[in-house]
């Protein structure tokens, strides 16, 4: 048998059956049960409501992806400068990071209104809360990454009597990779939820129809069907972010994939 | 000519922030292209001799000049002092190749891929130049430590227990093959163990040194002549070494 034949049949097949047994036992569930459609949608009427909103659904999920996007790509910059700042001055890092750890820990949803207040409802807020929401990850592991280098390895740059910026580019930046790939795994997935969070609340009044206003919406009008076809695809959105940035890690961390076949070779 | 005090260490003491003394007024000359190996108890700054050695750490008193230069004078001079620590150090993003030339990357020297990879035949690894750490056993991770010092054709080689965390038949392999580096290169060698056996197949002299703070209280010369084969580890002479080793070991304690 073909070595992706046993893939599918070992990994991919369980959950498919898993999937189309609870499909059919929603289905059987809401009929059986004559649940009202607003209470809890049959598949179908899911489905329905899906191929019908489905241009608004794109151009949605399109529009909170580039807010998440913009704010992800911002926390990873800026999180990646404070984290460059931090592991070299070290007396910046005593001052600063404490506070760091300190507005990790303020609920988001706690400043939303205070980011409209100074901001005004629309992308621009939405992005900011979304940049907010996902930058301490890249801020602590970046630190951590860059600062936490092997003392031998360190011994041994400065040995070959190699300059800070040769410390920085060929030790420590390629050190703090896996830490960053770690946080920024971590950080593409808030961003998501900080700009449906953003969009329950600076998404009105504008162009911007993400898929946190359009779910508030479907709610308020208690088309609970839309609503779900909304919340898969926020799932669906959160899903693919999440894969790119497994693939680019995946990428950067190819060196770390031990292959078997260089010790058929037979080397002590 | 080979110089007589190519290493010269006197009255050297090291002392870390709180007062705790690594290595009390040691007195120490190494010829050129001498072997020297040090052994003695965990903890008693054998490690650190090494490291003042190099540079990479000031003594708090006392005197090193390698050809009459201090560590850090020499090591500006090109007089090359290389150093293989205990684990093989390598950086895990790159490839064996790219390893093995960082040290003339970091002082921009070009180096041509044939004369890499020359090197990396001497330690047998031509064919994993292009693998990266992760796809190495420990032997190998060490041999391309080794090759990393050899490029830089040292002048004097600083070993820190370098197979101590290797099983034993590699670890006899890898002594066997650095002996034979060791002639081609004719180095100076400083090499730290806990293991007597290979002190003594490796060496010229064997150095005991007491439990911190670190002195010299044996100085054995090992009479056998280079170059040595494995079947040497099974003469009574050799083991009447060992034993002579082992006992001012045991007195040390």
């Amino acid at each position: 048998m073909h070595s992706w034949l046993r893939i599918i049949q070992k990994s991919l097949a369980p959950p498919f059956v898993l999937f189309i047994f609870l499909l059919i036992a929603w289905h059987l569930g809401t009929k059986f049960f004559a649940i009202p459609h607003y209470i809890f949608p049959s598949p179908q009427a899911v489905y329905v409501a899906t191929v019908n909103h489905f241009p608004e659904i794109i151009q949605a999920s399109l529009l909170t992806a580039a807010a998440a996007l913009s704010g992800f790509l911002l926390s990873f910059f800026i999180g990646l400068g404070a984290a460059f700042l931090f592991s070299e001055f070290s007396l910046l890092r005593r001052s600063c990071y404490p506070y760091a750890i300190f507005f990790q820990t303020v609920p988001i949803v706690a400043i939303v209104p205070l980011i409209i207040t100074w901001f005004d409802v629309g992308f621009q807020s939405i992005v900011i809360i979304a940049f907010i929401i996902s930058i301490f990850p890249i801020i602590t592991n970046g630190t951590v990454g860059l600062s936490e280098v092997d003392t031998n390895l360190y011994s041994l740059f400065t040995l070959y009597s190699a300059s800070r910026w040769q410390i920085l580019c060929k030790l420590k930046i390629p050190h703090a990779i896996p830490y960053l790939v770690a946080g920024a795994r971590i950080s593409v997935g808030l961003s998501i939820i900080g700009a449906i969070v953003g969009e329950f609340y600076a998404g009105y009044g504008t162009s911007h129809y993400g898929l946190g206003y359009l779910i508030l919406l479907a709610a308020h009008q208690i088309k609970t069907a839309y609503l779900f076809a909304l919340i898969l695809a926020s799932t669906l959105l959160g899903l693919i972010f999440f894969g790119a940035a497994n693939g680019v890690g995946n990428f950067l961390l190819r060196y770390r994939k031990a292959e078997a076949s260089s010790f058929r070779k037979g080397k002590s | 000519m080979k110089k007589e005090r190519f290493v010269e260490i006197s009255d050297l003491t090291v002392s870390f922030p709180g007062g705790i003394e690594a290595i009390r007024s040691l007195n120490l000359i190494i010829k050129e292209g001498e072997f020297v190996s040090l052994v003695g108890a965990s903890g008693c700054g054998k490690s650190t001799l090494l490291k003042v050695i190099s540079g990479l750490l000031k003594p708090s008193s006392g005197n090193v000049t390698i050809d009459g230069l201090s560590p850090h004078q020499a090591r500006k001079k090109q007089h090359d002092i290389a150093f293989v620590f205990q684990e093989a150090t390598l950086l895990p993003w790159r490839r064996v190749i790219e390893n093995v030339y960082l040290p003339l990357e970091l002082r921009n020297i070009p180096c041509p891929k044939e004369k890499l990879l020359s090197i990396l035949q001497l330690v047998g690894l031509e064919e994993f130049a292009f693998s990266y750490p992760a796809q190495l056993s420990g032997g190998m991770k060490m041999r391309v430590s080794l090759a990393r010092a050899l490029i830089m054709n040292p002048q004097i080689m600083l070993l820190d227990e370098p197979f101590g965390a290797l099983d034993e038949i590699t670890r006899q392999k890898l002594n066997e093959e650095l002996l034979t580096l060791c002639e081609k290169e004719s180095w100076t060698s400083l090499f730290v163990t806990h293991n007597v056996f290979e002190a003594v197949f490796l060496s010229h002299r064997v150095l005991v040194l007491s439990p911190r703070p670190a002195r010299v209280i044996a100085d054995i010369s090992v009479p056998f002549s280079y170059p040595r084969s494995p079947e040497l580890r099974g003469s009574a002479e050799f083991a009447q070494v060992v034993g002579e080793v082992s006992h001012h070991l045991r007195q040390a304690q």
